[in-house]
């Protein structure tokens, strides 16, 4: 916790100084209250000073009280500004760290984590600092200043007020390294409780059609009830701190009493000393509370930095390099490759080599799970390889800028998914600078220029959350035009035909053929129909490449390839009527 | 307080009588021991007036009151925390119970309309807030009002006077609390606005990062979400600065009258008035400190209060939502046979656009009916409406010759099994994710139905075989995730099926072999698929041709080729040379 205050409080250390040194203020006043009410007692009273005295040592009290307002009110507003801001700065931070890692990380991490993560850790650490700035200076100088003022009375009776605020202190920490455990855990139940929630909603439809919701919900009412059963086990010792600070603070008045009576009976002290002990004890436990409230929100605050910082402190693991080639006529290369996605997993690619000519239509095809959409994740460098090297125009990937490696590579994954807007901003998101006309051609070309023109907000159509209000097929055209407008020089499908019907599945492809005569195309695809007519067909089966070359070639040399064609009843040049 | 949250404060706590009843049980006995404390410190600062004039036989009997009372209140004040923590923590799981309750039953529609963040975070923060609201309230509510209540009583009848003075003062911090919490109401609901438009955002992102990743939208994604940062930070510093605002104006006002007590009851000491004694005089300002403690608390926990009301307004519209499917009164699905009749079925999602236009077709028991079309042709609505996700606007559904918009839709679904375009894995074992179907079902049965959806040997290669822990996010690739949805039909073994492009991420080799096997399990039963693989549709019983919401051709596959029409045209789409 201390390592993440450090580094997001630094540039407020002006106000984090003078906040609470305006609450210092506000702490000495309160402090100076005792001697008064023992003047009035000791020379206003049972003295010879008389009424006027206690009148004008009342007001005193009073122009004490409201000058102390005013210095906290300024420390207040410090202490909002600072927390606020430092939500601020944490919550981008995160962010940005989140938008950095790796997918390894990522997936890793898991979404339901990092989304607990940035929307309720961050709160409840801000909670923490706000607490920090505003209450936690105040207890430890009553505290001492007490005991201090305490010992100027009397240096005998200080030293009772020394061992209850040794006992105090080490009740607050034993409190708080027994909650920190009790705290991650919750945490991560509340993880837990998050992504169960998200699964029932993503999965509505499939839920109910197996009449599944009793199941889901004693899963959900697991997960609920561990949360409830081990914040109640933190609770049976977090609810014990304030009293023990009370009672502390309680035997430290008795304790002053019993020895102080016997003062007071030889002479020493005065019951106006008498009763400024006690006024002190009392004032000390009073701002102590607060502090042993205080500790909960901390250990709470303490378990959500660990998290934070578990997400601060990883490295990118995808660095980019800096070169930026020119193009080439061999602009893809796999040399080699191998990759597995886990240490311990098996590969999921072994020993990949081809290569493709810039303009080349090449098809990919190959069983579930042979590595299709593993050779597009590479190519893109959502992941790094193992072993061998992928050369785009000629450069390893690694040393390619990303950016531009990316920029000029336009996937259309295999779940397409749109995001919450309209048609506009979601094309945009591909290429700011594209213009309605460039929309309109990658739309045309996508084959889902008839939904934007169906439409009466036409490109300003609303998109909701993930498309969910345009059909698969449609969401699938839609992704197809936003990776168009990126003007790639690689154009890759990942099976993203699987939702079209035939018909507009060729027209896609001719017109990819007419308008984008120069791109590189990847086709991933079931359909040996779809691929047909392509450069060279790359067929995978489990990993290894087990043919390349152009359809008429493999339906005679390669096995696989030719049980893929018979299954779709492919009759070669035999058209039907 | 508004009438909706009095109504969920009524709602949640009733189940807690007894909880609330200890909770006053020892706030009253904390409450006593402390004000009891206080009062014989006073009697002892009078006892220690003067040198050798010490009465210490009375000194050590009230000494000996003094521990009891300590140790009185340090028991009760632990009950008191502990029991009404536990009981918050209670009502939390109880409020996220109603939550998921009213999540699963609600219509689909309420889903598929909402964002799903926004729902996430009702159901997780705002709950959490409400559950801190709820703590303060409790236990510092009680023994605030108990302290109050006591502490005047015993000042009244210490010196009434300046009770009287006091009494005047102290509402001035509880009044002002209140202004400030009524002005500071929309202050909060927009800030539980905005951190719902957050936990969208971050939602719908986060589940897309490979997306934004690919297309270097890392920075615009930034720049998006700056705005939305940024209207949080100023409403935020807001909110906050109200909530600090309270605790040093009660505390001015405390002083206040603190100050206030000394002079006036100095005078009174010094006059003798009201024989007011000087250790009373400290009692009472002892007191003073006792009674304005309470209300610094309670304007505090109002302040929490208000913040947990957006919250507990969010909750309340999860929960008072009242399109939930209610199908207690309708008769139970009988099944008898597989037959299907769609009658002039009309459908439209905003009721202005008509998706589905004058459905009409009929399918027999155990007929296989192929669904085709052009995309957004409205096969996926049929399938939604058969399976009454939806309700048709116009028209009847019979299955088994029941109207099924008269039946229970549990009982309906018993009999169907889905595959959707979608696959949805949830976190847990593969053995998990197929056995999901037949909660039951012995792991025998679980491989077999995964050896006939051909997953048994991708399976066998992961990790921990079955065991392997897998998501919707990782671990499988989209064809295994196919594969494990088709287990599942394999083991559910429903008599009617319907499949919504269910194989197309599985290479064709494997599709055949699952054909095999799905031919054995659709054996005797009636199917509906939405396909787009030809080999399919061949086979099929009846293919249903759809273009914009309306079937335009019906028939067998040779009858429909004669007919040169559109599926001729679809059909041939295949063949047609580059």
């Amino acid at each position: 916790m201390l390592k993440l205050f450090k580094k997001y409080l630094k540039p407020y250390l002006a106000g984090i100084i003078a906040g609470p040194a305006f609450k210092v203020l506000e702490a000495i006043f309160e402090l100076i209250v005792p001697l008064i009410v023992k003047n009035i007692i000791d020379k206003g009273l049972n003295g010879n000073a008389g009424k006027d005295y206690i009148l004008k040592q009342g007001l005193i009290l009073l122009a004490l009280a409201i000058t102390g307002f005013a210095t906290t009110m300024l420390c207040q507003y410090i202490a909002c500004k600072i927390a606020s801001k430092y939500r601020y700065d944490l919550d981008k931070d995160l962010y940005h760290k989140i938008n950095t890692l790796s997918l390894k990380d990522f997936d890793m991490i898991g979404v339901s984590s990092l989304q607990t993560r940035l929307n309720n850790d961050v709160l409840i650490t801000q909670r923490g600092v706000a607490m920090l700035i505003r209450l936690l200076v105040r207890a430890p100088l009553i505290l001492i200043g007490g005991t201090v003022m305490s010992f100027i009375i009397s240096p005998r009776l200080g030293i009772i007020f020394i061992v209850t605020g040794i006992l105090i202190g080490l009740i607050l920490f034993i409190v708080s390294r027994l909650s920190l455990p009790y705290n991650k855990r919750i945490q991560k139940d509340l993880d837990d409780a998050t992504n169960i929630t998200k699964e029932n909603l993503v999965g509505a439809r499939v839920i109910r059609a197996f009449n599944k919701q009793s199941y889901e919900k004693s899963r959900f009412y697991d997960s609920v009830e561990t949360i409830e059963k081990e914040s109640s086990h933190l609770a049976i010792f977090s609810a014990l701190l304030n009293p023990m600070v009370t009672v502390i603070a309680n035997v430290g008045i008795i304790l002053i009493f019993y020895f102080g009576s016997k003062s007071v009976n030889v002479g020493d002290l005065t019951q106006g000393d008498i009763s400024s002990l006690v006024n002190y004890m009392v004032q000390i436990s009073l701002a102590v509370v607060v502090v042993g409230d205080l500790v909960i929100t901390f250990s709470k605050a303490n378990a959500s930095s660990q998290r934070i910082n578990e997400i601060l402190s990883l490295n990118p693991k995808i660095i980019s390099g800096s070169e930026i080639p020119e193009e080439k006529e061999e602009i893809i290369k796999f040399e080699n490759v191998s990759f597995s996605y886990h240490e311990n997993n098996s590969y999921a690619l072994k020993d990949i080599s081809f290569n493709v000519k810039r303009g080349e239509v090449i098809g990919l095809i190959g069983s579930t799970g042979s590595g299709k959409s593993t050779i597009i994740n590479l190519l893109d460098r959502l992941y790094d390889i193992n072993e061998g090297k992928i050369l785009f125009n000629g450069v390893d990937i690694k040393e390619h800028d990303l950016s531009v490696l990316r920029k000029n590579i336009g996937i259309v994954h295999q779940k397409s998914s749109l995001f919450k807007g309209t048609i506009r901003s979601n094309l945009l998101f591909a290429n700011k600078d594209a213009t309605d006309e460039d929309m309109k051609k990658a739309l045309s070309t996508a084959q889902a220029l008839d939904i934007v023109l169906s439409k009466e907000n036409q490109l300003d159509s609303v998109v909701e959350e993930n498309g969910k209000n345009f059909s698969g097929g449609q969401r699938q055209r839609l992704c197809i035009a936003r990776a168009l407008i990126k003007k790639p020089d690689v154009l890759v499908l990942d099976d993203s035909s699987s939702a079209l019907d035939y018909k507009t599945d060729l027209n896609l492809r001719t017109a990819i053929k007419n308008d984008y005569k120069d791109t590189t195309v990847f086709i991933i695809s079931q359909r040996p129909n779809s691929l047909k007519y392509a450069d060279k067909i790359i067929v995978l089966d489990e990993g290894k490449i087990v043919g390349i070359g152009k359809h008429d070639e493999l339906v005679l040399n390669c096995k696989v390839y030719k049980e893929i064609c018979d299954s779709q009843d492919y009759k070669g040049s035999d058209s039907h009527a | 307080m508004p009438k909706s949250t009095m109504r969920f404060f009524k709602s949640n706590l009733k189940n807690h009588l007894l909880s609330l009843f200890l909770s006053i049980f020892f706030a009253l006995l904390f409450v006593i021991a402390t004000i009891l404390f206080t009062i014989i410190t006073g009697k002892i600062i009078d006892v220690v007036k003067e040198t050798s004039n010490i009465d210490f036989a009375l000194l050590r009997q009230y000494l000996i009151v003094l521990i009891i009372c300590a140790l009185v209140a340090l028991f009760s004040d632990w009950c008191l925390r502990y029991i009404s923590s536990k009981m918050c923590y209670r009502i939390v799981s109880e409020l996220r119970k109603k939550a998921i309750d009213k999540l699963l039953s609600v219509n689909i529609s309420y889903i598929d309309s909402h964002q799903h963040g926004d729902l996430i975070t009702s159901v997780i923060a705002d709950i959490d807030i409400i559950s801190d609201g709820l703590m303060q309230l409790f236990q510092k509510l009680f023994t605030g009002v108990m302290t109050i209540i006591l502490t005047l009583a015993i000042m009244i009848y210490l010196c009434w006077p300046l009770a009287i003075v006091v009494f005047v003062l102290t509402p001035l911090s509880v009044i002002f609390s209140l202004i400030i919490a009524k002005k500071s109401k929309k202050v909060y609901r927009l800030q539980s606005e905005i951190k719902g438009k957050i936990g969208g955002f971050v939602n719908e992102n986060l589940s897309n990062q490979k997306v934004i990743i690919s297309y270097n939208n890392e920075k615009e994604k930034e720049e998006e979400y700056e705005v939305i940062n940024k209207e949080f930070l100023d409403v935020n510093f807001k909110a906050e600065l109200i909530a600090a605002f309270i605790n040093p104006t009660t505390r001015l006002i405390n002083a206040i009258i603190y100050a206030t007590i000394a002079i006036v009851g100095g005078l009174f000491v010094a006059n003798d008035w009201f024989s007011l004694s000087t250790g009373i005089l400290v009692s009472f300002l002892l007191f003073a400190n006792h009674y304005t403690k309470p209300f610094n608390e309670i304007s505090n926990v109002i302040s929490e209060l208000q913040t947990s009301f957006a919250s507990i307004n969010r909750i309340q519209n999860l929960l008072d939502e009242n399109g939930v499917v209610d199908d207690s009164d309708k008769l139970a699905f009988e099944y008898k046979n597989g037959d299907i009749k769609v009658e002039n079925v009309d459908f439209s999602y905003d009721n202005q656009h008509l998706i589905l236009k004058q459905i009409n077709f009929a399918i027999k028991s155990r007929q296989k009916v192929a669904i085709v079309g052009t995309t957004g042709c409205g096969k996926t609505t049929l399938i939604n409406l058969i399976m009454r996700f939806y309700d048709q606007d116009k028209g009847k559904i019979f299955v088994s010759n029941q109207n099924i918009l008269n039946t229970n839709r549990d009982t309906l679904r018993d009999h169907f099994g889905m595959v959707l375009q979608d696959t949805w894995i949830f976190k847990g074992t593969i053995k998990d994710n197929i056995r999901y179907v037949k909660l039951d079902a012995s792991d025998d049965e679980i491989i077999e139905a995964a050896r006939k959806a051909k997953a048994h040997s991708f399976i066998m290669q992961m990790k921990n075989g079955y065991d392997t822990i897998v998501s919707d996010d990782s671990g499988l690739s989209n064809g295994q995730k196919q594969l494990i949805c088709i287990a599942r039909l394999f083991l559910a073994k429903p008599e009617m099926l319907i499949l919504d492009e269910a194989t197309s991420s599985i290479d064709t080799r494997t599709e055949i072999l699952i054909q095999e096997g799905f031919d054995e399990v659709m054996k005797g039963k009636t199917s509906i698929i939405i396909a787009h693989r030809l080999s399919t549709i061949r086979n099929a019983d009846l293919i249903l041709v759809m273009d914009n919401g309306k079937i335009i051709e019906q028939g067998k596959h040779e009858e429909l080729l004669d007919k040169k029409g559109f599926y001729f045209e679809l059909y041939n789409a295949q063949f047609r040379q580059q």
